[in-house]
């Protein structure tokens, strides 16, 4: 008799939690969508590629570096710490550039500035997409929480009205795609709602980790536009739109994607 | 002039003096930091034999340059009833474009009867059918141009290249498919019957 009124008791409390639910978020995570070995390769850290460029950038936060001789942690200490929630806000307007950067171009400006290491010194684009992913873990099951600054905004509306923009020979504009058609099948592979909750990510097609710069870059490409030069105000506007249009959603860089 | 010929006259292919297809996102925030710019090579002075040389040059290259552009053509209702090249297609060579990714590009968006492309779109309708559903005109236009029926429709214009915007630098002033590769394609489709 008591098992039958525990029983009763918990149909009742979970009756109440199902009616307190709110609306279902309609917006889906490509990883929604990935066969069930890729995401077990993106749940598996030690099957997740990208862990590799992780460890890269785990070991360069504490490498004295360029002609001021200074690490990451020289100035930020310990990155489980003072990186928690980074990738979470970016792109954030960067003082030193007096503009929105992302996340990447900020890493960049900090080895730049802070360390003397140029941007075209060997080896660098490598160094800042591995410094990219072993920051991004920090933020790791993060809702993505754009800043509610309004330095942003006009870059963040430019990026809105990109998005919805027809570019190239095919005459395509992100939306067609991505908000019109999610779901459906573009030469047999899903067409994903774009929401960058994985990046910097490792991408089976490219046999490598990119960011989402360059993802949107294999987009404008595809529709046969010219794409724009890298860390081009275009890029850093359409992210910001992007991740406008993904907040709340859980980070789970670094991510697989097919 | 009766009204169908005014309007047959008005929808004559000419230069476009406005964007089309643009439907969306106009009239937005601008970026700044981004234009393209254009580049005049100046060209040395070329005198006696190498003139002729050059001209020779451009003669031969000539009739390749202008089989890249797109060609005149006359709608009349809903369809462009004659033969871009004044040539009927070949429908075997259609079918190849259409199931080439690189040429066609149909199937990204479109599926139909060519079981060897196992990868095919499902944004677009089916194409076993088309030569049931459209006649030769009718199929024409709306590959050359289908923004003429629908300016909200998402399929690219496959011989026009003006109201385009950001085209990438290797396909800038070329339409994605030459008139004969139109007519090839049309023959194809036309006798998808179901």
């Amino acid at each position: 008799m008591r098992r039958i009124a525990a029983l009763l008791a918990a149909v009742f409390v979970a009756s109440l939690a199902l009616a307190q639910t709110p609306p279902a978020d309609p917006r889906r995570s490509g990883y929604a969508d990935m066969a069930p070995a890729v995401r077990a390769m993106q749940d598996d850290d030690a099957a997740n590629p990208a862990m590799l460029w992780v460890a890269e950038g785990r070991a360069l936060w504490s490498k004295p570096e360029g002609t001021a001789g200074a690490a990451c942690a020289t100035c930020h200490g310990v990155a489980e710490r003072s990186m928690t929630g980074v990738a979470a806000r970016y792109p954030a307007w960067a003082p030193a550039a007096g503009a929105p950067a992302t996340l990447e171009r900020r890493v960049g400006l900090c080895r730049e500035l802070h360390q003397g290491r140029p941007a075209d010194a060997p080896g660098e684009a490598r160094a800042r997409l591995a410094l990219l992913a072993y920051v991004a873990l920090q933020s790791r099951g993060l809702p993505i929480s754009p800043p509610a600054d309004r330095r942003l905004d006009d870059a963040r509306a430019a990026g809105e009205a990109l998005f919805e923009r027809r570019l190239g020979q095919l005459n395509l504009a992100c939306a067609h795609c991505h908000s019109d058609n999610d779901g459906r099948r573009l030469a047999g592979a899903a067409i994903p709602q774009a929401h960058p909750t994985a990046y910097p990510l490792y991408r089976l097609e490219w046999q490598d980790l990119g960011s989402l710069q360059r993802r949107l870059r294999n987009c404008v490409v595809g529709i046969r536009a010219e794409p724009w030069p890298a860390d081009d105000p275009h890029w850093v506007a359409l992210e910001l739109h992007l991740t406008h249009r993904a907040r709340g959603m859980t980070l789970e860089a670094p991510g697989v994607r097919p | 002039m009766s009204a169908t010929g005014t309007r047959v006259a008005s929808l004559l292919l000419k230069p476009l003096s406005h964007r089309r297809g643009v439907g969306r996102g106009e009239g937005g925030p601008t970026i700044t930091g981004g234009a393209q710019s254009a580049f005049l090579v100046p060209s040395p002075g070329l005198g006696g034999r190498w003139s002729w040389l050059a001209l020779a040059v451009a003669l031969a290259v000539a009739p390749a340059a202008m089989a890249q552009q797109p060609v005149p053509y006359r709608i009349v209702g809903d369809a462009i009833p004659a033969s871009l090249t004044g040539q009927a297609g070949d429908a075997a060579r259609g079918r190849a474009i259409v199931a080439s990714r690189q040429q066609g590009l149909c199937l990204l968006c479109h599926s139909g009867p060519i079981a060897e492309e196992r990868f095919q779109g499902t944004l677009a309708p089916d194409l076993a059918g088309a030569g049931t559903r459209w006649n030769e005109g009718q199929l024409r236009l709306r590959i050359v141009d289908p923004a003429r029926l629908n300016p909200q429709s998402i399929m690219p214009a496959y011989h026009r290249v003006e109201g385009l915007d950001r085209v990438a630098r290797r396909f800038e002033g070329k339409p994605i498919l030459t008139a004969a590769q139109i007519e090839d394609v049309v023959a194809y489709l036309a006798g998808l019957k179901e």
